[in-house]
């Protein structure tokens, strides 16, 4: 072998081997590339979720919340809109607008999921003749609707989807007299509707013969005049007649508190419910009310007759518009969304010869009972109303034939309805483009966890943050004055400078005017001043009322209006309210007792005509005594007047050795208060004492007092309602003042239990009226509770008082405690120590809502 | 043999250029070798070098501001402009791998712009930009930006 090949075999080896040098080199890159871009990625995301956090906690002025607070809330609340200052703002886009401004329009996407484990469709559907054919329909419709929708948002979720039917089945189909009021008790033991159960794929559903649970529910349910249900459409109701088949309102009330009643919901497993009534009527039937009383006049013929009737009935659609408000009342108090589905009206058109003699002359011979325009505008927009009052929406098939409606039609809708009002989105969605992008939770209103998911286009990655442009809200006028009434004449000072401008486009210019009510003319006119005193007066023996308006004006020239009103009293007061301490040394007297004279007064509607008069402990004190106390009042005052005016007698601490904040007499003159600035609503409730207002936390005090006042002569008893808020819906006891309850399953009902609950047997104690039988009929292991609203409200500083009897034994007897006696003296049980009495938060809540009309009646009233 | 001479004669023209071929080619493939080893040598430092280490150091660094300052607020941002008492916590709160920083407020939401230099911004061969929270006079938290420079 020669030299050269040699030489030509070395170079062809070295060659090779660098190119496999190459090789490897060039792979090293790309690896070096690609764990750059890695890296690139992991370092963006991490810049990204440091941004997101700040935007999101980035507060904003007109909520001052912040972003996430009101994203979270805009999809808890499932609403895109507030009110601001009279102005509608769209938050939705008013967030996005930020968005764009920081991240570039149309560069990013930001999605926002919240929980959702389960989607619920429950059909409530109008049982009546005329819906027989969409019945069918829907039968035929409703398992592919399923399957499609839990394609759609079950696959990428585990989103189950769950539907339930209730048809509505009307008490006329066994008895048209069942809807006269004489009568209603027996139509209660007919079921107004029955439960069909889970829809499987092929299942169709059909009418079960048996009264099962539904009925069972219904009657104890309906006919209990403390259930939700009774007072709304047939107690207090001027309209009984209805509770048919087509009162589908009623029908979707019942569901959503049948669902409430069997627990199916869990709050760990989120769940939307969507409730769809489907009827071609208005709720209660489109008869008229004229129908029912034509009992005589078309005998054997009551579906004929009540045909004739439906036009321009003001007083069925009155009546069903009340069966309407009851349900949205009900649904109020559910998270549920409610579409109606409002299908092709059925006509009914009765015989021509009938309707010649019909007394009603209402008939429209081309229309029909449904189909008319009149009928068909109020179905949609009762429908409309219980849309919007629970973020639903209406589904309106009126137009449309059976055979038109097809299955996809549904399925777009509600894809839609659930995509809507599960997802929030903002920005652009651009499914194939490189981009940023990070998943993370984020919370709701309702302390649960969406996720959150943000992309960020890599296209336009870099770039300025743009000027945000906020919206221009209007200022915010504020007025304060030193007084709101008084005696004439007044002196008041009056300030603006409080007002402000979401936007800070200051300076703000002020415009007062004020303006008697009673002349119509502007007393004072001003636009310099920002603050000033002006003097109110009224005429002799008159009450004269004034506006002060004020128009805040900002730098943008918009401008918003507030105004205060101010009554200014010159007549004999309603009422004197003594206010005295009765002890010497009342530390901060007078603040205390305004407090306490406020929270009274401030749910007075005539607090004007109301005279406090403060008697500081210096200048005098009364003993802690009915009589001793009135004395002391009557010669102080030769203006006292017995029979209008009331003394508060406040001591610092507590009364009875503190097991008392306050206490009075029914109808007497006098009250005694602590005056702790914690207890600030003690007053106002034993001022209601003293116009015979009873226990308004209390359901068991509340029967003993009404029982005392009605011995004593006291026509009707206590003046404010029963507070059945404080207590529960289940049965009374047949002939007792008592009600059933459960019982913790945690407490020893045998031996020492009440010297284990020694809290809680003021109140529920009447011995003197207890029968054991009668808890002996019960069903709950013959326990009984006494109920206070302490059971229902959450509050520390409740004391929650319960006390449970046992039949099988006396043992209450042995339980420890002093007599307790009402306010005639009367025994009512023993008190190892006093009840609750209610908090601030209790008494908000059942004072001003039980008993500020009783005592404004008592107190404003002409008499 | 004089033909056989002849015939070796006209052979070893053949081998020589072919020799001359391959010559050529190793050259230009030694050079092509040499270019290819330094510019691969070069896209790998700069890659390890400028793309991934300045995004981790950019987060680094932004760290340390934002642990240095513990809460960015209108109040201290500008005492700590004009007070040059002050300089020398300024300067510990920039890092040495950047030159210095500028915090951007924005006028969003009610809230006041303004901006605050800290360090040397002047030559920045690279900056990077992060968003972060201002407090407000009444608490409010305002939208601001933090960007750092990355001198020579």
């Amino acid at each position: 072998m020669s030299v050269s090949e040699n030489f030509v075999g070395v170079v062809i080896i070295t060659i090779v081997v660098l190119m496999g040098w190459m090789i490897i080199q060039t792979n090293n890159i790309n690896q070096s590339i690609n764990l750059a871009e890695t890296n690139e990625i992991f370092y963006q995301q991490e810049k990204l979720n440091n941004d997101i956090s700040v935007i999101l906690k980035t507060t904003e002025p007109i909520t001052n919340l912040t972003i996430e607070k009101i994203i979270g809330d805009l999809v808890y609340s499932r609403t895109t809109k507030i009110n601001h200052a009279e102005q509608e703002i769209n938050m939705k886009d008013y967030i996005e607008r930020y968005l764009d401004s920081i991240f570039g329009k149309e560069n990013y996407y930001l999605l926002i999921q919240p929980p959702l484990d389960r989607v619920r469709l429950i059909y409530v559907i109008d049982g009546s003749q005329t819906m027989q054919e969409h019945i069918e329909f829907i039968r035929n419709m409703l398992p592919e609707l399923k399957i499609n929708i839990q394609e759609l948002y079950g696959s990428d979720r585990d989103l189950i989807v769950e539907t339930k039917i209730y048809l509505l089945q009307g008490p006329r189909e066994h008895d048209l007299s069942c809807e006269k009021m004489e009568m209603i008790d027996d139509c209660f033991d007919i079921p107004l509707a029955y439960e069909i159960g889970g829809l499987n794929n092929n299942q169709i559903f059909e009418i079960p013969d048996s009264n099962d649970l539904y009925t069972k529910y219904f009657s104890e349910t309906i006919k209990n005049p403390l259930s939700e249900f009774f007072p709304g459409f047939i107690k207090n109701t001027e309209f009984p007649k209805g509770m048919s088949y087509e009162d589908w309102a009623t029908g979707v009330a019942f569901v959503a508190k049948h669902i409430e009643e069997r627990s199916i919901d869990n709050p760990e497993d989120p769940t939307m419910t969507i409730i769809i009534p489907i009827s071609d009527e208005p709720t209660s039937g489109a008869e008229a009310n004229k129908c029912f009383d034509l009992d005589n006049f078309f005998v054997g013929m009551p579906f004929i007759k009540c045909s004739l009737c439906a036009e321009n009935d003001d007083e069925s659609k009155e009546r069903a518009n009340k069966f309407l408000s009851h349900a949205i009342n009900v649904l109020r108090d559910y998270d549920y969304l409610v579409f109606p589905m409002a299908m092709q009206p059925g006509h009914i058109l009765p015989n021509p010869i009938i309707n010649s003699l019909s007394p009603c002359n209402a008939y429209d011979s081309e229309r029909g009972v449904h189909g008319s325009e009149d009928i068909r505008s109020f179905i949609i927009n009762q429908m409309q109303q219980i849309a919007d009052a629970t973020g639903g929406q209406v589904l309106d098939f009126s137009d449309i034939e059976d055979d038109e409606i097809d299955e996809s039609l549904l399925l777009d809708v509600f894809s839609e309805v659930i995509g809507n009002l599960t997802n929030l989105e903002f920005g652009t969605k651009k499914e194939n483009i490189e981009r940023f992008s990070i998943r993370r939770v984020f919370p709701l209103g309702n302390n649960s966890l969406a996720n959150l998911t943000i992309w960020v286009y890599r296209e336009r990655e870099f770039h300025d943050i743009l000027t945000f442009e906020a919206i221009n809200l209007k200022p915010v006028p504020i007025i304060y004055t030193s007084e709101n009434w008084g005696e004439s004449p007044l002196n008041i000072f009056i300030d603006g400078r409080a007002s402000w401008d979401p936007n800070a486009s200051y300076p703000l210019m002020l415009e007062w005017k004020i303006i008697d009510n009673i002349s119509k003319t502007i007393i004072y006119e001003n636009d310099t001043n920002t603050h000033f005193e002006f003097e109110f007066s009224a005429p002799r023996d008159e009450i004269r009322t004034f506006d002060i308006n004020l128009v805040v004006t900002d730098s943008t020239g918009l401008s918003a209006s507030t105004t205060r009103q101010i009554t200014i009293s010159n007549t004999e007061p309603k009422m004197q309210l003594y206010v005295i301490s009765i002890e010497d040394n009342h530390p901060d007297f007078e603040f205390r007792a305004n407090l306490q004279t406020e929270q009274f007064l401030k749910n007075i509607d005539c607090r004007d005509e109301i005279k406090v008069v403060y008697i500081s402990p210096e200048q005098l004190t009364c003993p802690e005594s009915f009589i001793g106390c009135e004395n002391t009042i009557s010669n102080f005052d030769p203006n006292y007047n017995k029979n209008r005016d009331r003394i508060a007698a406040f001591r610092v601490g507590n009364f009875w050795g503190g097991a008392a904040a306050g206490y009075t007499r029914m109808g007497a003159n006098v009250v005694f208060s602590t005056s702790n600035p914690n207890r600030k609503e003690v007053l106002a409730h034993e001022l209601g004492h003293t116009y015979y207002a009873c226990e308004e936390y209390n359901t068991s005090w509340w029967i003993q007092q009404d029982i005392s006042l009605r011995r004593n002569g006291i026509v009707g008893g206590c003046i404010n309602d029963f507070p059945k808020e404080c207590g529960f819906d289940s049965t009374r006891v047949t002939g007792s003042n008592y009600f059933l309850g459960k019982a913790p399953t945690n407490i020893n009902f045998v031996d020492g239990f009440c010297t284990g609950n020694s809290l809680g047997l003021f109140g529920s104690r009447l011995q003197h009226t207890l029968n054991c039988n009668d808890l002996a009929t019960t069903e709950q292991n013959n326990i009984m509770l006494s109920n206070t609203c302490g059971n229902n409200i959450i509050d520390p500083q409740e004391t929650v008082t319960t006390c449970f009897l046992d039949n099988r034994s006396q043992l209450l007897y042995d339980c420890p405690g002093s007599p307790v006696y009402n306010d005639f003296g009367e025994l009512v049980g023993f008190s190892a120590m006093g009840g609750p009495l209610p908090t601030a938060q209790t008494f908000e809540h059942f004072y001003v809502g039980r008993m500020k009309d009783t005592i404004n009646e008592m107190i404003c009233g002409d008499n | 043999m004089l033909g056989t001479k002849k015939y070796l004669l006209n052979n070893r023209g053949i081998y020589s250029l072919f020799s001359a071929f391959i010559l050529i080619i190793v050259l230009i493939t030694a050079v092509l070798l040499i270019i290819y080893l330094g510019l691969s040598s070069e896209i790998e430092a700069r890659i390890t070098s400028e793309q991934t280490s300045v995004l981790q150091q950019s987060n680094n660094v932004r760290n340390q501001i934002v642990s240095c300052w513990k809460e960015f607020s209108y109040d201290e941002l500008s005492s700590r402009n004009v007070d040059s008492a002050n300089l020398d916590i300024i300067n510990k709160c920039v890092p040495n791998l950047a030159s210095g920083y500028e915090i951007k407020s924005f006028g969003f939401f009610g809230c006041r712009e303004d901006n605050w230099e800290f360090g040397n911004n002047a030559n920045c061969n690279k900056r990077t930009s992060y968003l972060t929270n201002i407090i407000g006079s009444q608490g409010q938290k305002c939208l601001g930006q933090l960007l750092i420079c990355f001198g020579d």
